[in-house]
């Protein structure tokens, strides 16, 4: 006894199960107690004693297992976690110590290590042979299962050993586990990771071993099929795939599980879905499906969007239609669901397979494929009038559908700000908020707690800091011993410098350093209101003013003039001065409607104060204050010529020619200065990552939306369309839309990221609400950015497309109509233009534009069937539609039921027809 | 074990219960359903998008959860829940009469096992032959399987109980805010991406235009928030049935919200909740914790508990009546119940529903951490009241709690990051519960009176309610 736990203690686990062998039961008792201790002493040591405690635990659970009279907690030593380190404990020694305990023992042993899930797959040498020696049934649980699976593979996978297939033919438990191999919650790893050559694969050799019947054939298969039922991981489903091909259903076990078929067929993923279906087209070959089973499968397969199963199955279901055509009756209906699948040719597929059989079909028949007819695109209604035209019961005349009405959002309203919170509790609250959140605050949130710190701090300085303290406790910088004024650009530095843990010798110096000169636009943008805190902050120590000046009056940032003529009212009443950047800010928000700016000049001048003239001189000034940028005359060729360098850059350039300064610069603070100047090219090369962070950057030009548009084009093409809002920004403020406008939201609509094109859509939308949308201008931004591959044809078409299902169709036309002439070239079709196609395609049967567009009808006129000339031929057609219409003979193109108007809409399809021929 | 099987007469779907409770009691094996379905392939398609969100964790996709959906009878349909392992979806499936082949159902709530090979057999049914359903033990094996009532021993996480309560009361607060054909929701559906992308960011936001819905990134009026959209997944596998998709959300006020998501099928309602973030569970909302820090709510919430015999649709001013409280009483009572888990509620009915998770879900809110944070903080003496105004001393630091039309605020980490909108922290709920100590103090006798007078009520009320049970029965 002594000397086992001598062993033990010593870390020498290959002693133990000698020293055990000549021990009594009540010597093993008292061991166990000690071991017991033992345990939780170790369990205590200092982790640097790891390899040691590791020896240790080792031989403490061969002792333990040893020394353990239950089964229950033998079970639970061996399985417990704390004694197990990465290694499984060592099988041998361990049957070695259990050997001599009885059968039923051993068995109950086995069984509850087996379905310890954490530890099952890796015991499963100890467990196999536990119940080798206990003779009793394998256990089955998914542990165990996988362990064993596990075991042949890992064995096999060293050079010089048997195979895979010769592991499970001598393996002892092939016949008992291989078939519920598919049954575990995860799959073992080694079937879904097979490294293994071809012909020694895990579905390969299980297949031999059905062949020799060792496995039964019929388990395997239904297994197989039930994990694809189930549904599952990709490699999972691939093993179940190819265990099928392997095993190579037979025609009476496919006929045994139509069901199966049919269900792996209306629902599981596009791979799995199309082996359902080869095993159903063979059946129906065979005549071994009733039309019913066919025809309910069907439904749910031409509801299907994976336009390969669609058309395999209408494939299917023609040759059942031939083989025996009075199943009409119930296939046809089927067949006419497919008539309002989203892809054009598939409609015209299922409409052409109608028109064959449908003069067998029943008058019930008749009626329902009749009905469906009203779900086929404007383009397939010739066809139908003609191939069903005859088998058509005639139908009561169609309503005039009601007319086009383009759907646009409201034009968004613009919120006024609350004003600064009244008491100090509110105000040290929003203080707290935003020096604590994480996330980022929005700029009324911002632009109102500057503004009331200022106003607090003027009333009553002290009693503001003492109500700030407290709610500071956890802020980052309120610790420390240095001054944090060098890592502190926001709300958070005016207040510090209210309570003192920055200089007002520091802030002075911040103040009156000059801006980089070689900033780019994010950074200039961003010294802005770098400059502002600072100056907050230093005002508040030095020379406080009752209120700030450019706080907006609206949440874009625009600020409402009289209320700018009201503080400096007030600024008069107390006698204090302006501070620069401040007002300068001021002025560069106000946003003047001008018929009152003679009004507001003269309320300005009255004031009498220096501050109240530059208001009024500002507001009479006959420029406009900043060199707004100015389109070249014929962009859209200018742009395709100039363009080879690409790049959206040089795009702008190209399109945009920067006017001279017009205002004199001496009245800018140096932060401004940059504003009024033509953009350099350095401006717009920065490593900025975009984030949520710069959302007061429009804030600082909210009057000036062409001028931000075109510093930010750049940002945008480089996929900063969601972030920071940029664009649905731009689209809210005000000023005149130009080029700049329309190339970020063309940028935006090609963003390789999904929220940054539906933040372009969302401008778009908001810009065409608003009536300043120039769908021709946004149309020639785009051929030339999708000339030069900037935008990518099917990321555009995404975009349009969403734009337009809103109900936008009329103005996602106009867009479009610019475009497509530029990309109908002469030569190969680019990649993605058949979507673009269907989608104007779309439009205009939705709004009934007519007109031509250059180059269409050359692409419509070609031969072949590809998907792009077929778009184009629908477009085609859909818009001489609309000139249809318009011409006053509207009352012919809309009915697709042939009664009427039967001259226009055949000749329309003549040449569809003699292509289809 | 739940299983399908096959007779003479057609198919039969066979639920296996679990633990549950009846009007009659804890059972071990409850009984509640015995009939035809009207749409067997739409309910079998119901019945596995509903074990799907069980099944699934659409954040941080590590483990795969496995927990058995909840189903409850309330006399006319049949109920079945469903919470996924991340806590952020909920699911239900209601078969209303029309679906049950005009029977009746039990009263009752309990577990029902969904195992693989149910699973499997469940999409492989067909179309139109006919499926007998049985919620509950074999009529022959009902007395072998009576045993003694052995509660579920599932380890349900705490945070999982409270998440599948709360996702109730966030729904409480929802309107219709669209309906979509069954042609524009299966395009608008279909639209949505199947895979979380990225890390995402912002949510999306829809709103109503025109026949459809419009995605958009701006929070606009009107609009519902869509966060996490192939969280909605489940909803493709009833896609072909649908009749209607109606959404359900709160008033918009800019910043993520829950929203519900109703597919109306033949005979039946498959909702999904969603809450506000991926990552954010409904167990974290904290819905109710103001009303939790109370004692009067509990008693309230006890009160209409007796009341309630497994009805479809609550009625408030009715309990109102039977109760002797004010409606708002009973209002804030139901609120109570549903984070106990003892109410669901049903967006398209707009009203509560009864059933009882057949867990122990009191406990996981009598355990919320915030609310037993702050009840250590009144412990230790902490709050300080002035006016509108508090100080809470936690730690070395001391925080503000301001009061503005009801609300409370406060300046600590909790408050900068959520604003109110998960709940209040710690601090305000500390605040609230001795600001009403200090209430009921300083009106001893008023209080009084309030317990008596209920007392007296709940005598009166129980009578009238085994009097009314045994006339229904």
């Amino acid at each position: 006894m002594k000397e086992l736990m001598d062993a033990v203690r010593a870390g020498r686990a290959g002693e133990v199960p000698g020293l055990l062998k000549p021990l009594s039961p009540a010597d093993r008792k008292a061991c166990l107690a000690e071991l017991k201790a033992l345990q939780k002493e170790v369990r205590e040591w200092d982790w640097n004693r790891w390899d040691e405690r590791g020896k240790v635990q080792r031989a403490l659970l061969l002792a333990g297992a040893g020394c353990h009279t239950g089964a229950a907690a033998a079970a639970a030593w061996i399985g417990g976690r704390n004694l197990r380190g990465w290694q499984a404990p060592p099988a041998p020694l361990l049957l070695d110590i259990l050997g001599g305990r009885d059968a039923a023992w051993l068995a109950d042993v086995a069984h509850r290590l087996a379905s310890r899930t954490a530890t099952a797959s890796a015991d499963y040498p100890l467990v196999s042979g536990l119940v080798r020696l206990a003779g009793c049934p394998v256990p089955t649980t998914d542990g165990h299962v996988i362990g064993w699976a596990e075991t042949m593979d890992r064995v096999h996978g060293q050079r010089g050993r048997p195979g895979l297939l010769e592991m499970l033919r001598k393996s002892e438990d092939t016949r008992e586990l291989a078939p519920r191999l598919l049954d575990t919650t995860e799959l073992a790893r080694s079937l879904v990771w097979s490294y293994r050559e071809a012909g020694d694969t895990w579905p390969e050799a299980l297949a031999v071993l059905a062949a020799d019947g060792v496995l039964d054939r019929g388990v395997l298969i239904d297994r197989a099929v039930a994990r694809l039922l189930r549904g599952g991981k990709q490699g999972e489903l691939k093993f179940a795939l190819r265990l099928l091909e392997c095993l190579e259903p037979t025609a009476d076990e496919e006929r045994a599980r139509v069901a199966d078929w049919c269900a792996l067929l209306s629902d599981a993923p596009s791979a799995v879905a199309s082996r359902g279906q080869e095993a159903l087209a063979r059946l129906v070959e065979r005549g071994e499906v009733t039309a019913r089973q066919l025809a309910e499968v069907s439904d749910a397969v031409l509801f299907r969007t994976e336009k390969k199963l669609v058309r395999a199955q209408l494939v299917v279901l023609g040759k059942a239609l031939r083989h025996s055509p009075d199943a009409a009756d119930e296939l046809l209906v089927s067949v006419a669901g497919a008539f309002g699948h989203e892809d054009t040719g598939i409609q015209e597929r299922a409409l052409k397979l109608a028109g064959r059989f449908l003069a067998g079909a029943g008058e019930e028949t008749r009626e329902e494929v009749a009905h469906a007819v009203g779900a086929l695109s404007p383009m397939h209604r010739a066809l139908a009038a003609e191939l069903l035209g005859a088998a058509l019961p005639p139908q009561p005349d169609e309503e005039e559908p009601p007319p086009y009405e383009e759907l646009l959002p409201p034009a968004p309203e613009e919120l006024r700000l609350d004003p600064a919170p009244a008491s100090s509790a509110e105000l040290v609250e929003e203080v707290a908020v935003l020096l604590k959140s994480r996330s980022v605050a929005d700029v009324p949130t911002v632009e109102r707690a500057l503004d009331a710190l200022v106003r607090h701090a003027y009333r009553d300085r002290k009693a503001l800091v003492e109500a700030l303290r407290p709610a500071l406790s956890g802020v980052w910088w309120y610790e420390w011993d240095e001054s944090p004024v060098q890592y502190l650009s926001h709300v958070d530095l005016v207040v510090a410098a209210l309570i003192g843990r920055v200089s007002v010798p520091d802030l002075h110096r911040d103040r009156s350093r000059a801006p980089k000169t070689d900033a780019c636009v994010h950074d200039s943008l961003d010294g802005v209101w770098s400059a502002r805190v600072l100056e907050a902050a230093h005002t508040v120590l030095t020379r406080p003013v009752p209120c700030l000046l450019a706080t907006p009056t609206w949440g874009s940032g625009a600020l409402d003039p009289a209320e700018l003529v009201e503080r400096l009212r007030a600024y008069r009443q107390e006698g204090v001065e302006p501070v620069p950047v401040d007002f300068t800010q001021a002025l560069l928000r106000m946003r003047v409607r001008p018929e009152d700016r003679a009004a507001l000049a003269a309320q300005a001048a009255e004031l009498g104060t220096r501050a109240g003239e530059r208001l009024a001189a500002w507001l009479t000034s006959d420029e406009p204050p900043l060199a707004a940028l100015r389109a070249e005359q014929e962009q859209p060729r200018a742009l395709r010529s100039k363009w080879w360098r690409s790049g959206p850059l040089n795009a702008l350039r190209t399109l945009m020619e920067p006017r001279e300064q017009l205002v004199p610069q001496q009245g800018l603070p140096a932060v401004f200065r940059w504003v009024g100047r033509p953009i350099q090219p350095h401006q717009w090369h920065c490593s900025h990552w975009p984030n949520g962070s710069r959302r007061r950057w429009a804030a600082v030009l909210p009057g000036e939306r062409e001028t931000f548009a075109s510093w930010m084009v750049p940002s945008i093409a480089q996929g900063w369309a969601e972030s920071n809002d940029l664009l649905p920004a731009i689209a809210e403020a005000y000023g005149p839309a130009g080029p700049g406008v329309h190339l970020a939201v063309a940028c935006g609509l090609g963003a390789p990221d999904a929220p940054g094109r539906l933040a372009a859509v969302d401008a778009l939308l908001v810009l065409a609400a608003r009536g300043d949308l120039d769908g021709a201008l946004l149309g020639g931004s785009l051929t030339a950015l999708l000339g030069q591959e900037v935008v990518k044809p099917n990321r555009l078409a995404d975009s349009l497309r969403t734009a337009a299902s809103t109900g936008a169709y009329g103005t996602v036309w106009s867009v479009l109509a610019e475009l497509l002439p530029g990309l109908l070239t002469p030569g190969t079709a680019p990649r993605g233009l058949s979507d673009i196609l269907s989608l104007a395609a779309e439009c205009v049967e939705h709004c009934g534009a007519g007109g031509t567009v250059p180059g269409l009808a050359e692409v419509a006129g070609r031969s072949g069937r590809s998907l792009y000339v077929q778009q184009a031929q629908r477009l085609q057609a859909a818009l001489r539609h609309g000139d249809g219409s318009r011409d006053g003979n509207g009352g012919d193109g809309n009915g697709g039921d042939g009664g009427s108007g039967d001259g226009q809409p055949a000749g329309q399809s003549a040449p569809e027809l003699a292509q289809n021929g | 074990m739940s299983a399908l099987g096959s007779h003479q007469g057609g198919q039969s779907l066979g639920l296996e219960t679990s633990g549950g409770l009846t009007p009659l009691g804890a059972e071990a094996h409850p009984r509640f359903f015995s009939g035809f379905l009207t749409s067997p392939q739409t309910a079998a398609r119901g019945l596995l998008a509903v074990a799907d969100v069980a099944a699934a964790r659409y954040y941080q996709r590590t483990l795969r959860a496995s927990l058995d959906p909840v189903v409850t009878g309330n006399g006319d349909r049949l109920r079945f829940e469903s919470f996924s392992g991340c806590c952020g979806v909920y699911a239900r499936l209601d078969v209303l009469r029309d679906g049950l082949d005009g029977a009746d159902t039990g009263h009752g709530t309990t577990n029902v096992d969904v195992n693989s090979p149910l699973r499997e057999a469940l999409s492989r049914i067909g179309g139109d032959d006919p499926l007998h359903l049985r919620v509950g033990p074999d009529e022959m094996a009902v007395t072998t399987l009576d045993g003694p009532v052995v509660e579920k021993k599932v380890p349900l996480p705490d945070r999982w109980l409270r998440g599948f309560a709360e996702a109730q009361v966030a729904s409480a607060g929802f309107d219709l805010r669209a309906e979509l054909t069954p042609a524009e929701a299966v395009r608008f559906l279909r639209s949505l991406p199947r895979s979380a992308g990225g890390s995402g960011g912002a949510p999306v936001w829809v709103v109503p235009s025109g026949r459809t819905l419009r995605p958009t990134t701006r929070p606009v009026t009107g609009a519902v928030c869509l966060p996490g959209p192939d969280r909605l997944v489940a909803l493709q596998r009833v896609l072909r049935y649908a009749k209607a998709l109606r959404v359900y959300g709160p008033v918009v006020d800019g910043a993520a919200a829950p929203s519900a998501w109703e597919v109306e099928l033949p005979g039946m309602r498959l909702t999904i909740t969603l809450s506000p973030d991926p990552a954010r569970g409904f167990s974290g909302e904290g819905g109710v914790l103001e009303a939790l820090a109370t004692d009067e709510a509990a008693g309230d919430a006890d009160l209409v508990s007796v009341l309630l015999a497994w009805e479809p649709r609550i009625d408030p001013a009715e309990l109102a009546a039977e109760s002797g409280l004010s409606v708002a009483r009973v209002k804030a009572a139901l609120t109570l119940l549903g984070t106990a888990g003892r109410v669901g509620y049903d967006v398209a009915d707009a009203a509560y529903f009864h059933r009882e998770l057949p867990y122990d879900a009191q406990r996981a809110e009598r355990h919320n951490p915030r609310l037993t944070a702050a009840r250590e903080l009144v412990g230790a003496g902490a709050v300080e009241l002035s006016g509108s105004l508090a100080a809470v001393r936690s730690g070395e630091r001391v925080y503000q709690v301001r009061e503005s039309d009801g609300v409370l605020s406060c300046t600590c980490q909790w408050w900068a990051d959520y604003r109110g909108r998960r709940g209040p922290c710690k601090h305000a709920l500390a605040v609230r519960i001795v600001r009403r100590e200090a209430q009921t103090g300083g009106a001893a006798a008023a209080s009084a009176v309030t317990t008596t007078d209920a007392v007296t009520t709940t005598d009166a009320v129980t009578t009238t309610d085994t009097t009314t049970a045994g006339g229904g029965r």
